[in-house]
């Protein structure tokens, strides 16, 4: 009784953004009519992973979906082998969904042979990953100027930053582009190791997302320079932003989202975008968003494509390979 | 006098009947994932991360370490009874327990491993209670440099590991260029993936580990006359001369797997190898392994336990990962509103106490379900080999196909294994392959990062002490048998 | 019968030579060192050069020692027909579905291979590919390939 009243709420709250988005029909016309297949490019236990399960859960427990989802993970390469079983199998077909996110976009500038996002019809970004300035608790930098005022004293690449990951990489080079700093960098396999060899003073720094280091910025064993916003981060009232500082650097989150494969008619991309709609209404995903610590950002249809071609000139720019 | 307190009120938690249940389904869990070849415990864990959301956390993080551990437990029986190593970290054990089984001594064989998983185990978890904090802090001087020598360390053990110098060094350097397949991690840039997609991500070791161990073994047996089925099984519960050769490996394997498992980038797979190396250096008759040593069994399983207990160090001392599988439960602390930062044991201290409790408990569990159950699996041999190669080949392919949801690993299988029947038909070594494999990753990046950060100067691994010492038991590792005999020559002149 | 088994090892030797080649070959293209340390080319250079030093070494050796093991390995004609059964069973896996294709690479084996009676063979081969089927695919939920007839 509790579940179908909060579920009606739901859709009575979604309802508003599917009425934008199909003027006319609440959710289009097209329905499920078999099982859904919900592609993860990436494998079990990572935050992709998570994420999709999270968003798998919340489908389920509402009952949003009159069919069942099957889970299916299929890592490799940065996304690449999950885009390339999407299109191999499944090009128009929309009992598809697959998550996507920034490292999907960014493996095939560096990779040429992976499959692009062009692959798939991207339906809805659901929140933004922040990158913060990380150092060690006892450092003697009190802020980001302090920080890189240090580093320009020192010879080039003296200051030392451990990375997880290309994401890291790409938010030191915004870092390094608006400083004119050129620094260290260690690349590990993830965020976690990167921050273990930051507590064992073996760099200087990190640039990370604030859910691996927020338990230790809580104990003061890491203290955050930095973001990079707009504005203030509502989690982390006292970490100041870039600009703020007098640090040039743009804005620079990574996306998650969802997206279907590239073939799927309009009246089933309205469908699947309703639905998305309705997940990150939920309680249970701002739950998560909270846990996370990430921002909400839910961006749908249009928006989202052209938010993605914007994505794409950055990051090209950012790893040195503009489009040709 | 806390430490008592603490693990009074941690045993307090772990008894209550809903966790004892958690407890019992994670080791049971684990121990079917962990034998199954593919499958390993961390996907067991995100298969059943949602089951658990909403729920108490505790009983959750009992769940999942029990998955973990059982895992250890579980690889060792597919290893011994058909060679085929269930988890990457139960190759060594499928090395002399696989000839054990051959020899009518499976029985013995799972028996020694049931009980000193289950003494490595509990001593992990003592070490875990007593020694995490100061254990975690020291775990952090580990960096790039320390990393390159611990690994160039395990790397003296390619000769050691198989019989001919020659061939073990060849094939050891196989699987040291086979670890360069996929995107380097250094500078994003795939290497040698022939532009396919699947490369990428480079070759998995259960893939290689399964197709040397698990093909190899089935076509390399299949060449040969069709063996009686073996009827033998040996006795589970150890006799006093089994006893006397495995209780010191197992404590040596102990100490060594739980002091590399806290080290976060080493897991439960080195451990194992180092474990197996210290004991063939070590043993009085060398010849032995390879062959059937009890040893080869006792150590490195010893070694895979205590190292998935080590791993938990970091995890709740530090709230930093220790291996896959930790990360994995790491991020399940946060799924419960859980922030895991080096103040987990003071804000936590129900949570972690009753975790540690429930691993006391979990590991008499698997004690007690193991030993019935290594008499009962043994009996599997008795089936006539024709029976039993081909169900063993499905479950081969069903394992590597289920560790990435891939076909082309299911090619790759098949290309190893026969690379793998060809080793063993001429003796090539297969152990050193999977070993360069597993080290040649952590190699490379570490050599490389460590030269970044000193700027090109060799400098770095011989001024920071922990790196000189481990360069300087390298150094001895490779002239211990040259240094032995100059002894025994000067001896034997004297007399 | 010797020469036989050697000219199996010899190729064995051969196909790491010829990796190792391989190798040298691609990481001369990719860059060697950047600034402090090796880049992507180095580590895969060395260690293609080490792999045709070993391999080489270690065939030299064996010729010279006359080592007998070689000669135990026995007949190579049943191993290659297991081998392009499951070759035949790995092919079958994306267009048969896993289930189907695994009993029928069992029963080949069973019935054809190792010559067992029918009745038993169809009995275990069917047996165990539900019971691989529904541990792996029902149980741990792993998408594995379905055939055209539903399972």
């Amino acid at each position: 009784m509790l579940m179908t009243r909060r579920s009606l709420l739901m859709a009575a709250s979604a309802s508003p953004f599917a009425g934008l988005s199909t003027p006319g029909h609440a959710q289009g016309t097209w329905v499920p009519t078999r099982d859904v297949e919900f592609v993860i490019p990436f494998g079990v236990g990572g935050g992709a992973d998570l994420l999709a399960r999270v968003i798998h859960k919340i489908i389920v427990d509402e009952k949003l979906v009159p069919v069942s989802i099957a889970l299916n993970n299929r890592p490799g390469g940065g996304g690449a082998v999950g885009l390339g079983y999407i299109t191999s199998r499944k090009l128009s077909d929309p009992h598809t969904i697959i998550v996507v996110n920034g490292t999907t976009q960014i493996t095939p500038i560096l990779n040429p042979a992976a499959k692009t996002l062009t692959e798939v019809r991207p339906s809805m970004n659901v929140m933004l990953d922040d990158f913060l300035l990380f150092v060690k608790g006892d450092a003697p930098w009190n802020n980001a100027q302090e920080f890189v005022a240090a580093a320009k004293a020192r010879p080039p690449k003296s200051v030392a930053f451990a990375t997880g990951g290309t994401t890291d990489v790409m938010a030191i080079s915004v870092f390094t582009k608006a400083t004119g700093v050129e620094f260290n960098m260690l690349n590990f396999n993830s965020g976690g190791e990167a921050l273990t060899q930051l507590l064992g003073g073996h760099v200087q720094a990190c640039m990370g997302n604030p859910l691996e280091f927020i338990g230790h910025l809580e104990s003061k064993a890491v203290k955050a320079l930095g973001v990079f916003r707009d504005t203030r981060f509502s989690a982390l009232p006292n970490v100041p932003t870039m600009k703020e500082q007098g640090i040039n650097a743009p804005n620079f989150q990574m996306w998650r989202g969802m997206a279907t494969p590239r073939g799927t008619p309009d009246d089933a991309a309205r469908y699947w975008e309703g639905i998305f709609q309705k997940v990150v209404a939920t309680p249970a995903f701002k739950a998560y968003l909270k846990e996370n610590i990430a921002s909400d950002a839910p961006i749908a249809g249009k928006a989202f494509e052209d938010f993605l071609v914007g994505q794409e000139r950055f990051y090209r720019e950012l790893l040195g390979r503009p489009a040709s | 006098m806390s430490v008592v307190t603490d693990l009074a009120a941690g045993f307090a938690g772990a008894l209550t009947p809903w966790n004892l249940l958690m407890c019992f389904a994670g080791v049971f869990a684990g121990q079917i994932v962990g034998a199954l070849p593919g499958i390993g415990p961390s996907s067991a864990i995100a298969l059943l991360l949602p089951l658990t959301f909403g729920g108490d956390p505790t009983s959750a993080i009992i769940l999942f370490a029990g998955i973990y551990y059982g895992a250890q437990y579980g690889g060792t029986l597919t290893s011994v009874l058909i060679s085929v190593p269930g988890e990457p970290s139960s190759v060594m054990t499928s090395i002399d327990g696989h000839q054990m089984a051959l020899q009518g001594r499976a029985g013995t064989a799972l028996g020694i491993a049931a009980i000193g998983s289950f003494i490595a185990g509990t001593l992990a978890t003592l070490g875990l209670m007593l020694l995490a904090p100061p254990l975690a802090r020291a775990a952090l001087a580990f960096g790039p440099p320390e990393y390159f020598a611990l690994v160039v360390l395990g790397l003296t053990a390619l000769a050691a590991v198989g019989g001919s110098v020659l061939k073990g060094l060849a094939t050891g350097v196989f699987g040291l260029l086979v670890s360069t397949v996929g995107i380097d991690q250094q500078t994003g840039v795939a290497r040698f993936a022939f532009d396919k997609i699947w490369l990428l991500d480079g070759v998995g070791f259960i893939v290689l580990t399964v197709a040397l161990f698990g093909i190899g073994e089935v076509l390399s047996s299949v060449g040969k006359p069709t063996p009686p089925p073996i009827t033998n099984v040996g006795k589970v519960l150890p006799t006093r001369a089994v006893w006397k050769r495995s209780r010191m490996p197992i404590l040596r394997g102990s100490l060594i797997g739980f002091l590399v498992g806290v080290l976060p980038a080493t897991g439960a797979t080195i451990a194992s190898f180092l474990a197996y190396i210290v004991e063939k250096k070590i043993a009085k008759n060398p010849e032995e392994f390879g062959k059937g040593a009890i040893e080869g069994v006792a150590g490195p399983e010893a070694s895979n336990n205590a190292a998935a207990g080590g791993a938990m160090v970091p995890m709740l001392a530090l709230g930093v990962p220790g291996s896959g599988t930790t990360a994995i439960i790491l991020g399940a602390l946060i799924m419960f509103g859980i922030r895991p930062g080096p103040e987990l044991f003071d804000k936590n201290a129900a949570l972690v106490w009753t975790v540690i409790a429930s691993m006391y408990i979990g590991n008499i569990m698997l004690l007690v379900m193991n030993l019935p159950l290594a008499g009962l699996f043994a009996q599997l041999l008795r089936v006539p080999y024709p029976y039993l190669y081909p169900p063993i080949l499905a479950l081969c392919v069903a394992g590597v196909y289920s560790q990435a949801n891939s076909i082309e690993d299911v090619w790759m299988l098949l290309g190893f294994g026969v690379v793998g029947w060809l080793m063993m038909r001429h003796d090539w070594p297969a152990a050193p392959m999977v070993l360069g494999l597993v080290l040649g990753v952590i190699f490379e990046n570490s050599l490389r990062q460590s030269l970044t950060l000193s700027h090109g100067s060799i400098g770095i691994f011989f001024t920071r002490p922990i790196s000189a010492l481990l360069l300087v038991c390298a150094l001895a590792a490779v002239l211990a048998p040259w240094i032995m005999k100059l002894l025994q020559s000067s001896k034997a002149a004297r007399a | 019968m010797k020469l036989k088994a050697t000219a199996g090892e010899i190729f064995l030797g051969s196909v790491f030579v010829c990796v190792g080649f391989f190798w040298i070959v691609t990481a001369i293209r990719l860059p060697i060192w950047d600034g402090f340390a090796p880049s992507s080319g180095f580590l895969p250079l060395v260690y293609g050069v080490m792999l045709i030093g070993l391999s080489a070494a270690a065939l030299v050796f064996e010729a010279n020692s006359g080592n007998q093991s070689a000669e135990l390995a026995g007949p190579v004609q049943r191993p290659v027909m297991v081998i392009a059964t499951l070759a035949a069973g790995a092919a079958g896996v994306d267009p048969a579905g896993f289930a189907v294709s695994m009993f029928l690479m069992m029963l080949l084996l069973f019935s054809v291979i190792e010559k067992l009676p029918l009745l038993p063979s169809v009995l275990v081969s069917s047996g165990f590919a539900l019971i691989l089927t529904l541990v792996f695919r029902t149980w741990l939920g792993v998408p594995l390939p379905i055939g055209p007839w539903g399972f």
